[in-house]
Order: structure tokens, then sequence, then C-alpha cells
């Protein structure tokens, strides 16, 4: 009679939720992140591409083209990465389910695997009384004892992997709905605009801290002293001032001073230079008005305590209001609730299967001996050893 | 020469003396040697572990009273991560010979590299980060994690050499500690800034979630197969220890 070929299906299901590929998928996972760590990421924006490709160029030299070509700059993004990130997600939906079918048919006791070894000292009711103490599950077969940790063997590497499931599907959530917006300047008094609908962040009043809409995470990267300018003539008429040549004018400019910052006031030829004592938010300005376009230094002062100040110049009065400003990230990430849940569950799954490993292992009496089998912890080997 | 220098370069030459005699002690049957060697190691741990204390007790502003016995330009870069991860790398107890007695000195390799790194960096004039970028929790909780794993990795190089699986616990609470600062890093950054590594540093995103896979890949290999258990255990130890002392 011919011998009946194993069902293909039952094979795939097997390899697919085998550790070999897990353990597989999760070290190539994993050398794919390292790289990010030791090789510089693309920037997401075209403005920031050009000096980073060149500092590239200048520590890798000319195996820059070569990495480049290899997608070593762009690893996150890249389809293989995603495809790996797809096979993950696919061999944990498979462990899951057969997981949850192995933890309703519950553990039957199995035939002893490996070579019998002896307990020495030990008197089996005693040493059954201590496994027992220590939360292991005994069952009584005809001649020897089972003993394992189940359900918490199962139960705790199962909701790791649902966890890791989810947390899948939280980042993939992030990855299509949600937006980052890094680097904006908030000021005071001034309410910026974030992508999506109606959303907005500010400074608050005393600008400490930031208001937003809701949804949406602000960090506060850095913060500093920031100034609103505006200028009238001997009218008492507004004046535009320029923060750059090719800048729109306005009355009213509001400028975070992180450096050396000026502007100009064409109609009065006049231009300002603004540096900040500190950078504490309501720091003191040193100011220096030159004109233009000779270049010569016309008055030269510095703002109050608080960082106000009003000064008459060349028939012009110039007023400045403090407004400190702060650089911030904003974030809307609507995977954020379920991925913190993921995590949570992830280190709790994952430190309880720490704590209550899957071992199996048999007891026997032989004559007057206890002999044992299989995964058992060291100390059962010799009493009053490690315990 | 900083104080700092002298620690760590008695260490490592305590370390390499504790190597080469368990060597030694096993190759000539004499198990005095091999006991010397154990009793060395554990000297130069205290030692580690005193000089790691205290750098970096010195730098924290509440213990700043104590900078002035300590160099401060000797502790630049990765110095007191890698003295930290030396210390806790020396396993306190050893269990008694088994196939191979001479393998019982490769439990000190780990410890002696790190140790030999650490004094290459206080001796080498380039020195990368200013020592205040490295006294931070994070980087505290991953050396200690890195210390851990690293002692795992020369029980699994022993385990090879002498051919039976090896203790487990060392592998098991390096993951362990290592999940719980990953984890907690993750939700910290989830609460601040809104996602898992939003404007993270790349090193420290990069390096700890590959080597927090990588554990993770060691903990799922079937047990029956610890030669390769083991392989594992020693490449998740060694991203471990390159996140824990890569510089930004």
């Amino acid at each position: 009679m011919a011998e009946q070929s194993p069902d293909p299906w039952r094979l795939i299901w097997r390899f697919a939720t085998s550790d070999g590929v897990l353990v597989a998928l999760l070290l190539a996972i994993a050398v794919a992140v390292t790289l990010t760590a030791w090789i510089p990421q693309q920037p997401a924006s075209n403005a920031e591409y050009a000096p980073w490709f060149s500092k590239m160029q200048a520590r890798f030299g000319g195996a820059t083209t070569l990495m480049r070509a290899l997608g070593l700059f762009s690893v996150i993004p890249s389809i293989g990465f995603n495809l790996l990130l797809a096979l993950l997600f696919g061999c944990l939906l498979l462990r899951l389910i057969q997981g949850l079918g192995r933890l309703g048919a519950g553990r039957p006791a199995g035939e002893p695997e490996g070579a019998w070894e002896q307990a020495v000292g030990w008197d089996l009711g005693e040493l059954l009384d201590t496994l027992r103490r220590q939360r292991y599950r005994i069952l009584n077969a005809s001649s020897l004892y089972q003993v394992d940790r189940h359900p918490w063997s199962v139960l705790l590497p199962l909701v790791a992997q649902a966890a890791g499931l989810l947390l899948l599907v939280s980042l993939l959530v992030t990855h299509q709905l949600g937006w980052q917006t890094e680097g904006l300047i908030l000021q005071k008094g001034e309410r910026r605009s974030l992508p999506g609908n109606d959303n907005w962040a500010t400074l608050t009043e005393d600008g400490s801290g930031v208001r937003h809409s809701s949804g949406v995470v602000v960090f506060v990267e850095e913060s500093g002293p920031g100034v609103e300018v505006s200028a009238l003539n001997a009218d008492g008429e507004p004046l535009e001032l320029l923060v750059s040549p090719d800048a729109d004018p306005s009355t009213r400019l509001s400028m975070p001073l992180t450096g050396d910052t000026y502007f100009a006031i064409p109609r009065a030829e006049l231009i300002g230079r603004m540096t900040a004592q500190s950078m504490e938010p309501y720091a003191r300005a040193d100011i220096q008005i030159y004109s233009s376009p000779t270049g010569e230094v016309i008055a030269e002062r510095v703002t109050d305590k608080g960082g106000d100040g009003i000064f008459d110049v060349a028939d012009v009065t110039l007023t400045l209001v403090s407004a400190p400003y702060a650089r911030v990230s904003a974030t809307h990430n609507p995977g954020r609730l379920p991925a913190a849940l993921c995590l949570i569950f992830l280190m709790i799954g994952i430190i309880g299967s720490l704590l209550w490993s899957e071992r199996r292992f048999w007891l026997r009496e032989n004559g007057s001996s206890i002999e044992v089998a299989g995964l058992f912890p060291p100390w059962i080997r010799a009493r009053g050893e490690d315990l | 020469m900083p104080f700092v220098t002298i620690l760590v370069g008695v260490a490592s030459g305590i370390l390499l003396g504790a190597v080469s005699l368990g060597l030694l002690g096993g190759l000539i049957q004499s198990p005095a040697l091999t006991r010397g060697a154990h009793v060395a190691a554990r000297g130069a741990a205290a030692i580690l572990v005193i000089g790691a204390l205290l750098g970096w007790g010195s730098g924290l502003p509440t213990l700043e009273s104590v900078t002035g016995m300590v160099d401060r330009r000797a502790l630049e870069g990765p110095v007191l991560s890698l003295m930290l991860m030396a210390a806790l790398a020396i396993p306190l107890r050893v269990d008694g010979p088994g196939k191979a007695p001479w393998s019982s000195s490769l439990l000190y390799v780990p410890a002696w590299l790190l140790s030999s790194t650490a004094l290459f960096h206080v001796a080498s004039p380039a020195r990368a980060a200013a020592a205040a970028d490295w006294v931070t929790p994070l980087r505290f909780s991953l050396a200690v994690c890195g210390g851990v794993g690293a002692r795992a990795a020369g029980q699994s190089l022993q385990a090879i050499a002498a051919g039976n699986p090896g203790v487990e616990w060392p592998g098991r609470l390096a993951y362990g500690m290592l999940t719980l600062v990953w984890g907690v890093f993750g939700l910290v950054n989830l609460w601040q800034r809104g996602g898992l590594w939003v404007v993270a540093d790349p090193v420290l995103r990069g390096g700890m979630t590959g080597a927090w896979l990588a554990w993770t890949a060691d903990w799922v290999m079937p047990r029956r197969h610890w030669r390769i258990g083991a392989a594992l255990t020693m490449l998740a130890a060694l991203l471990l220890v390159l996140a824990a002392v890569r510089t930004v």
C-alpha cells in the first residue's frame, strides 16, 4: 500500500508557526533596526536632504553611492523592512490562533522526555508539596507525575504575542492616520495652525506652557526670548517692517531671538540688530540701529527688565514687546492609547513568562529513590542546594 | 594619573590574571589555581563597582561634593557605562568543574574585554562625548542591562566550550530588565511626545530596539537547541553592550 503523503496545508501551518521562523524574522528585523543606529537615515524634508547627503559623502566617501543603492539610508520606509513586519504580523497571528487552541484544549499528561536522573535527599510527598507551593501543576499518571506550569506558561506568552500583534497594528494606524511636525516655532500671542482639521497650538499667556487643540500632543523642545517689533513715524503712522529682503512687509513683526536677529524699516532707511542677553524667555536684549545704506551705527539701546522697550531713533518710535518663543514638535497619533496598552501588556506577558517559564518534567519513584526527567529546575537534583 | 585610570587599569589587569589562572588551573587540574582565579575576579568586580558608582555619583547634582575625588575628564564618553558593565559581567558564584574545568575562565572574558575597552577610552586622547550626556537614568539602566547581558554571554561562552547547557538566569534577568527599560522608555515617549520613538535619539531608538528584538529571538529559541541559543545570547548581549556604549 502506498504511503499517504502529508497534508501540504498542515506542513505550511507547522512551518509558519514554528519557533525557527519567528526567531529568523525577529533577528532580521533586529539587524535592520540596529543599522539605523549606526547609519544616519535620510531626512524626510527635501530642504534637509542636500546638507545631509554632503555629510554622508564626507563620512562614508566612495561607499555612499553603494550604500544608497542598497537602501541603507532609508531602512524603515523600505519595502523589504515593511515586508518583514508583515510576515511577523502573519506569524504572530497564526501562533496566537494556535496558542488559543492549546489553551482551550488544556495540556494532558505526555510521555517523559530526556534521561531519568536521581533526585537526592527528597521524599516524594515532600517534593510534591514544595512544587505545589511554587505554583506548579501536578498531573498524576499511573506510575509517574507530570509537573508543569499550565495554564500560565501558555497564557502569558499568548498575552505577549497578542500585545506584540496589536502594537504592530497601532504602528500601522499611526503611520496611516497620524502626522508629526518638528521644529515649529510658537511665539506669545500667536496661534499656529497644524495639519488636520482645525488643529492649532499656541503659547500660554505667561509663555511658560503650550495650549493646543484636543487630539494633538505638543512637546516643547526648547524655549527662549522673542520680541514683537512695531515702528511709528513722526506723524504717528505705522511703518512697514521687513525681516528679510524677500519677505512680505508687515507693520508688526514677531521674531524669536535665537542669535543675532535683523529687521529693516525701508521707508526710514534703518536696519535693526537685536541680540538677547540670555536665553531666559523674558531676557533683556541689546539693540543696534544702523543707517541704510551707509551702515553707520546711529543708536545702541537695551530693553527694560522683562524685555520691553520704547525708543525714539531718527524720527521713528520703535516699540518692542517681549514675546517669548518655544520650538515645539506636534504629533497627532490615533494609535497612542492602544500602543500604550499594548506596551503594558507586552511587558506583563514577557516578564510573567520569564517568571513562569514553560517547563515540563516528570517524577517517578524507583524503589526507594526518586527520579526526575525533562526540563526540571536544577535544585531538584539535590535537596538543600541552590533552592 | 587620574584615579579612575588607576582603578580601571588595576581591574583590567586582575581580570586578565583571572582568565590566565583559570585556564592554567583547568589545564593542570589545580583546583587551588581555579579558586584563586575566582577570588581575583571578585576583587576586580569590587574595584570596578566602586569606580563606576563613584564616577556616576559625582555627576549627580546632589553628590557634587564627590567630584573633587574624581577627575571628570577621565570619565568622558562611555567609560562609566563600560566600568559598570564590566563589574556586573563578573559572576560571583561559579559552579563546580564540568567536563572542561578550564572553561570557567571564559566566564571572565566579557568583563575583561569591557574593562580593557574602558581603559582604552580613558587613555585615548580623542574622547567622543561630554560626561554629562552619560549620567542619565536611561544610560544607567542600559548599562545595568548590558552588564547582566555580558554575564549571560560569558555563561554561554562557557556552555559552548564545556559542551553542556549553562545557567539561564543571567540571560532571563537581562531580557526582563531590558523589556522593562524599553517598555517604560516607549511609554514615556508616548506620553510626552505622542509617539513611540518621536524625535528620540536614533542610537537609543535603533540600538535599544535592535537589542531587545535579538533578546526576544533568544527567548523564543527552543531550549533543546541550546548551542544555537547560546550563540544567540552572545549576539544579543553584544548588541545590547554596543547600544549602551554607542555615542550619539
